[in-house]
């Protein structure tokens, strides 16, 4: 049991490596010298000269390789040079804020569209079933920013012209009012108002999707002879969708969960840039207007150590969610 | 359908167009008119004028022209290079096999959009940049399954039969082995135009992507939203174009690929 477990977490660290190697040659596979890249633009030629002896540009790659992986093992990822930090720190005031917003909105977006999906299955065919296709398909086509656009004239533009009430016009910027300098149930409160259109918008398009899978799953499943001995057991309707249906969807649902974490932590780059969250996905953004690659690398490093993350979890947690895997 | 309309609106409509949609003139008369209205002149915009002057609708259908290119070339190539990438691998297996896929994962450990982000962080953001950068991250997916499906055909009884009538392994490969494989990679493509789509207006969004004044459905979108309190269908009405897009080729893929699996099901085209 215990070999099994280490061979997978040696597996997985090998992977992260090579992800974090990636973003090594990604430096010198681009053209220009990588030094320009790891420097602030207005760097002198001394600067510049000093900095490709540290980092041995011109000794061999092979060098350059083992001087970068002892860096990367101390866990030093470089230094942003539009705020002097460490790469690390910037990275980590960005990450809760992207971590709490995409799971706040996956998990919403997993526990409506489960529902949705299960009542589509219930009522197959119906205005309602087809309605809610309809919705579904419309939400996944569109891009997030456009919908985050239309949010925000609807709630800024349509709510003074039509004179919405005031607890209805929802702040469109920023994770809590500027200037006020609330604190604790205010705070909080203030942070949840603030959070109500990004954390819908993401949660309705992700919802969109899991309904479908929703559907389609439960549809097949409704057929089988287990649902059928329900029914005949004399279960109430409610029941039989409720307890059988859905204890036979929890572990997709689950393994579904953890992998798409990564994937609304990177897609909510765009929700980020329109709402002015100071989340990862506006840190990547800005930082790459700004030229400021070691951030980027660096996001892109803490994004690959989040798809594996997440990729662990699922695996470990499906023995616990499906009993048939089991032993 | 719907993308049958929508391309013929790409290619004809900026040619018929009475002005060249690109032109920036007058634009006191012009500028910011409601959809269905009419200009200082007398000119009718069925969506709207923009900032400049310039005429929404013909814009988008302009912008319409990149966008599908990006779509279908993106997807195209990233499903050309799957095929190959996967029949090699599979077909040889080996170290050859293992390299691949071991590329595959790699490429597969970050999210799409985070290696397109750091692709044009690294390269001067541009149509091509995009192209290349999306082909180089899609190609994946379609390579995985192309790979499965010859393991699978491989051992298939016709492929010896072949290679003992003569036919050399090369030969084998792609007359017989790759088209029977092909199946569910042409599905994967149709639906990743759609996606290439979205991927690249979000990009030209964020100001990564196509540069203005080169229409894109995303940098139009961009250039309307410091306007949205004024005039929000700068920024809406790009959109409708775009959803419509990305609506047909899924609901294309998806077709395709329900008759697909009714057709294995039933071993084979209907009789």
């Amino acid at each position: 049991m215990s070999l099994a477990i280490a061979r997978v977490l040696a597996r997985t660290a090998v992977l992260y490596w090579c992800v974090l190697s990636l973003t090594f040659v990604l430096l010198r596979v681009a053209p220009g010298d990588p030094a320009t890249f790891l420097l602030p633009p207005n760097a002198s030629a001394a600067d510049a000269a000093r900095l490709r002896t540290s980092l041995e540009l011109d000794r061999p790659v092979a060098a350059q390789y083992a001087r970068w992986s002892v860096r990367m093992l101390h866990g030093d990822l470089g230094t942003s040079f539009t705020e002097g930090r460490p790469v690390v720190a910037v990275i980590g005031d960005a990450l809760p804020v992207s971590l709490a917003l995409g799971g706040a909105s996956l998990l919403l977006s997993f526990l409506v569209g489960a529902a949705v999906g299960i009542v589509q299955a219930a009522r197959r065919g119906s205005f309602a079933d087809f309605s809610i296709t309809v919705a579904s398909v419309i939400l996944v086509a569109s891009p997030a920013y456009w919908l985050g656009l239309a949010a925000i004239a609807l709630f800024t533009y349509v709510a003074s012209s039509l004179s919405f009430p005031l607890w209805l016009r929802l702040p469109a910027v920023g994770m809590t009012t500027p200037g006020a300098d609330l604190h604790g149930l205010a705070h909080l409160a203030d942070l949840l108002r603030h959070s109500i259109l990004p954390v819908t918008l993401l949660a309705a398009i992700g919802a969109a999707g899991v309904a479908r899978y929703v559907r389609t799953s439960a549809l097949d499943s409704l057929d089988t002879d287990w649902i059928r001995t329900a029914r005949a057991k004399g279960l109430p309707e409610r029941a039989v969708l409720g307890r059988h249906l859905l204890a036979n969807l929890r572990a997709p649902l689950i393994t579904l969960f953890a992998l798409a974490l990564p994937g609304t932590v990177a897609g909510s780059v765009f929700i980020e840039t329109i709402f002015g969250w100071p989340g990862m996905g506006r840190l990547m953004v800005t930082s790459i207007v700004a030229r400021d690659y070691p951030v980027v690398l660096g996001c892109a490093a803490a994004y690959g150590f989040l798809v594996i993350v997440a990729n662990l979890v699922a695996e470990s947690l499906l023995p616990w969610a499906d009993p048939r895997l089991r032993g | 359908m719907a993308l049958c309309v929508i391309v013929i609106g790409a290619i004809l409509v900026p040619m018929i167009a009475s002005r060249d949609p690109s032109r920036i003139d007058d634009v006191l008369a012009r500028r910011l008119v409601p959809p269905f209205g009419r200009d200082a002149h007398g000119t009718l915009h069925m969506l709207g004028t923009d900032r400049f002057g310039r005429d929404l609708f013909v814009r988008m259908m302009l912008a319409g022209r990149l966008s599908l290119l990006v779509g279908v070339v993106g997807s195209g190539f990233s499903g050309v290079v799957g095929t190959l990438a996967g029949a090699l691998a599979g077909w040889r297996g080996g170290v050859l096999d293992r390299a691949v896929m071991g590329l595959a994962d790699l490429l597969l450990a970050l999210p799409r959009l985070v290696l397109l982000l750091v692709g044009v962080a690294l390269w001067t953001p541009g149509l091509t940049t995009i192209l290349v950068v999306l082909i180089a991250t899609g190609w994946m997916g379609i390579a995985r399954m192309i790979r499965a499906e010859v393991v699978t055909v491989r051992e298939r009884p016709f492929v010896p039969a072949a290679t003992a009538l003569g036919a050399s392994p090369r030969r084998v490969l792609f007359r017989h082995v790759v088209p029977n494989a092909l199946g569910p990679a042409l599905v994967a493509t149709t639906l990743g135009v759609g996606n290439a789509i979205l991927l690249e207006s979000g990009l030209s969004f964020l100001g990564l992507g196509i540069q203005p004044p080169a229409p894109s459905w995303g940098n139009m979108i961009a250039g309307g939203r410091d306007l949205l309190v004024t005039a929000p269908w700068v920024a809406l009405v790009p959109g409708i174009a775009l959803v419509a897009t990305v609506l047909a080729t899924s609901v294309i893929g998806d077709a395709w690929r329900d008759r697909a699996a009714g057709m294995s099901l039933r071993g084979g085209p209907p009789v």
